[in-house]
């Protein structure tokens, strides 16, 4: 059981790593860091680690497939050089292709496959706050594929797990179980037991031995370790943002506590005078595409909180783009008569299994009526709805020319019954939008449905 | 009676006992259903066309030293599923069209397939509770959103329809050991899921349980049982061939 709560789940995705020419350390290595090789030849494959391989390649198409990696130059060129820097000039393992990948998917989570793909969720990239972070999350996953965890995992596995257990897992993971992660979805149609491994994680010693090596790695990448504590502070903290039927290893919070303290302790001692952290907005130019496509997820998938959280984190950083107005303003509709952070009640032990059972219970548009039968709840809902207007106005005075922010200011208005209003933007929408757009025919349907609700109800 | 004998009543029993538990878990679990909303049970909503989802099928295949993954067949097999279930619709007397078709959109495929994307991730997110509770189906609790009417296909169908299959496979090996002593049986479930294609409202759902060898022999397996639950639903001209099938 100890296994299944340091649970790791996979996914997302992304590009090619130029591995086989590592780029070297931009900095020289302090001699009291000692980054693994891994078990180098000593390690001899198998039939069995063969099809695990194969089975791996399947993962990476079927990602590819279903449109789950995210492609974006410039945030793949970043990844890569972050991941290039951790790898340094160690030697490539035997049937390791190192390839790093962002994977379009909410959950806060990384993960590597035994073929040397490595893939960061755009909900974990969209959490971080700067380059060392993120290097530090490389390097302990880089760190599973140089120590031939993944091999070494699935042969145990073979051993110990009963079929029924693995057939549970994947259950709970494919189209109609019990996830809304898009990559463990994915990952199940494939190959099951990739799957078990990404459920029950690797054991404790193969996650310490990774947490070790990754903080060496990174800090003979030149980057500042404490920011890898930072991290897993950051991760603790976004763990009670929503709720999550299961908990992945980078939301496992007794296991965070600890890494972050072995990894301040690990900090204290190696980290050099001239280490690097990386400025946040810095990170957050380079990631920008990732954080967009994950608010849109979050939104989908039921993660409104989050959403706002992040779409704030992007005004924030970058305040007269009308694309990151609209994400906002979006987020705040969707959040509706939610409170945007949790309240004390929801925090304690009982409030959390009590927003366990309602996530199981009721769907979002129940969650909602539920909320709006109190006082509270109908102020939140006008606090919130005036956030999102204020945010699609914005979007407009900051490109007049942007469509989208019609379309979501007229979509608020027609949830307030305001219909008149939403006409009004359904139609500059569709002046605005290309004749080609799929979204021609909705909005047109819907501008008729509030054209008969204005005659009827006049605002 | 010696002891001889006694053992082998003894193995005699603990067989039966084992088979009957096993039977009777997997007749009161794997019964066929079918959910939907009363606008379409009472006919307010008619079905005339259908637009086909992608289909997704996961298959796993059970040994002796463990599970492994079927990636080219469950990819197979949930095409198989798809033009089964596409075969009984239009026997019902409903159009078909696809998803990926552009028809005059002038959309691009990488367009389309995202807002097909878009829309399976909202269908994950809702089969959480769906499947829990899928009786609130009556109820219009479940929505996709009104982006499905982003889909081309959308504007010519009334339903868009998404078929989704779990199964696993048994080797040679591990069927002879379920049969002696019990274990995991070779069954699948087949979910078909219906939304209206304008408002994106859960309409309806099926829940199909095929066992033994529903791999080779899909149409055998549940066939029937699809078309009487169609029937019951009021799908296109699915009670009217029930009843014809009847006389």
């Amino acid at each position: 059981m100890s296994r299944s709560l340091s649970a790791i789940f996979i996914f997302v995705i992304f590009g090619f790593l130029e591995a086989q020419q590592p780029s070297p350390p931009s900095q020289p290595i302090p001699l009291s860091v000692h980054v693994s090789e891994g078990p180098g030849s000593a390690f001899k494959f198998t039939r069995v680690d063969n099809d695990l391989r194969a089975e791996a390649d399947a993962v990476d198409a079927q990602y590819e497939n279903r449109g789950l990696v995210l492609h974006d130059p410039d945030l793949q060129a970043f990844i890569n050089s972050a991941g290039n820097r951790v790898l340094g000039g160690r030697p490539v393992p035997e049937k390791i292709t190192y390839r790093f990948l962002v994977l379009r998917d909410p959950m806060v989570n990384a993960f590597a496959l035994p073929n040397g793909s490595v893939y960061i969720t755009t909900g974990l990239l969209a959490l971080l706050e700067n380059e060392a972070q993120l290097a530090g999350i490389l390097g302990h996953e880089t760190a599973h594929i140089y120590e031939r965890h993944p091999y070494l995992e699935n042969r145990s596995i073979r051993k110990k797990t009963v079929a029924s257990e693995i057939i549970a897992a994947a259950a709970a993971c494919v189209p109609g179980g019990y996830t809304t992660w898009l990559a463990t979805a994915a990952a199940a149609n494939v190959s099951t037991l990739l799957l078990v491994e990404s459920v029950y994680g690797y054991s404790r010693e193969m996650e310490s031995q990774a947490d070790q090596d990754g903080l060496a790695a990174m800090t003979a990448a030149g980057y500042n370790p404490h920011a890898m504590a930072v991290a897993f502070e950051l991760l603790d903290q976004d763990r009670t943002l929503e709720y999550e039927p299961y908990r992945t290893f980078y939301h496992d919070h007794p296991n965070l506590i600890k890494r972050r303290e072995e990894a301040l302790a690990f900090a204290d001692a190696h980290t050099p005078a001239s280490a690097r952290t990386g400025l946040e907005k810095d990170y957050v130019t380079a990631v920008a595409p990732a954080i967009v496509s994950n608010i849109d997820t979050d939104i989908e998938s039921r993660r409104p909180r989050t959403a706002v959280a992040r779409a704030t984190r992007l005004v924030d950083a970058f305040p007269g783009v009308a694309q990151y107005q609209v994400l906002l303003g979006d987020s705040y509709r969707t959040l509706g008569a939610k409170t945007t952070f949790p309240t004390p009640d929801e925090l304690t032990p009982e409030g959390e299994d009590r927003q366990r059972k309602k996530v199981l219970k009721m769907t979002e548009l129940e969650e909602q009526k539920a909320l709006l039968n109190t006082p509270e709840g109908q102020a939140t809902l006008k606090e919130n709805q005036a956030k999102a207007e204020k945010a699609f106005l914005a979007a407009i005075e900051s490109n007049p020319q942007y469509a989208l922010a019609y379309r979501e200011l007229g979509f608020l208005y027609q949830d307030e019954s305001r219909f008149a209003d939403a006409a009004l933007n359904y139609r500059h929408y569709l002046q605005l939008v290309a004749d080609t757009s799929l979204d021609r025919l909705r909005i047109a349907r819907r501008l008729a449905e509030v054209e008969k609700l204005q005659t009827a109800t006049p605002n | 009676m010696n002891l001889r004998w006694r053992i082998l009543l003894a193995l005699a029993t603990a067989m039966f006992v084992c088979l009957s538990a096993q039977t009777a878990s997997a007749i009161s679990l794997r019964i066929d259903s079918a959910y939907t909303q009363h606008k379409v049970s009472s006919g307010k909503f008619p079905i005339h066309s259908a637009c086909m989802m992608p289909p997704q099928g996961h298959l796993t295949r059970i040994g002796m030293k463990g599970a492994e993954g079927m990636a080219e067949e469950s990819e197979a097999w949930a095409v198989d599923l798809k033009v089964i279930v596409e075969s009984h619709l239009k026997s019902d007397g409903i159009a078909i069209e696809s998803a990926t078709n552009p028809f005059s959109s002038g959309a691009s495929d990488g367009e389309i397939s995202g807002v097909i994307s878009h829309i399976q991730e909202k269908l994950n997110a809702l089969s959480l509770l769906m499947n829990k509770k899928p009786g609130k189906i009556a109820k219009s609790a479940y929505t996709l959103g009104d982006q499905v009417g982003m889909l081309p296909c959308s504007e010519k169908s009334d339903i868009l329809v998404f078929v989704q299959g779990v199964g696993q496979v048994l080797t040679s090996g591990r069927a002879t050991m379920t049969f002696m002593v019990g274990g995991p049986a070779e069954a699948a479930d087949v979910f078909i899921t219906m939304a209206d294609a304008k408002t994106g409202e859960i309409i309806g759902l099926i829940r199909l349980y095929p066992g033994s060898g529903f791999l080779h022999l899909a149409e055998d397996t549940f066939g029937r049982s699809l078309d009487d639950l169609l029937a019951g639903m009021n799908i296109g001209l699915a009670r009217k061939n029930a009843d014809a099938r009847k006389q």
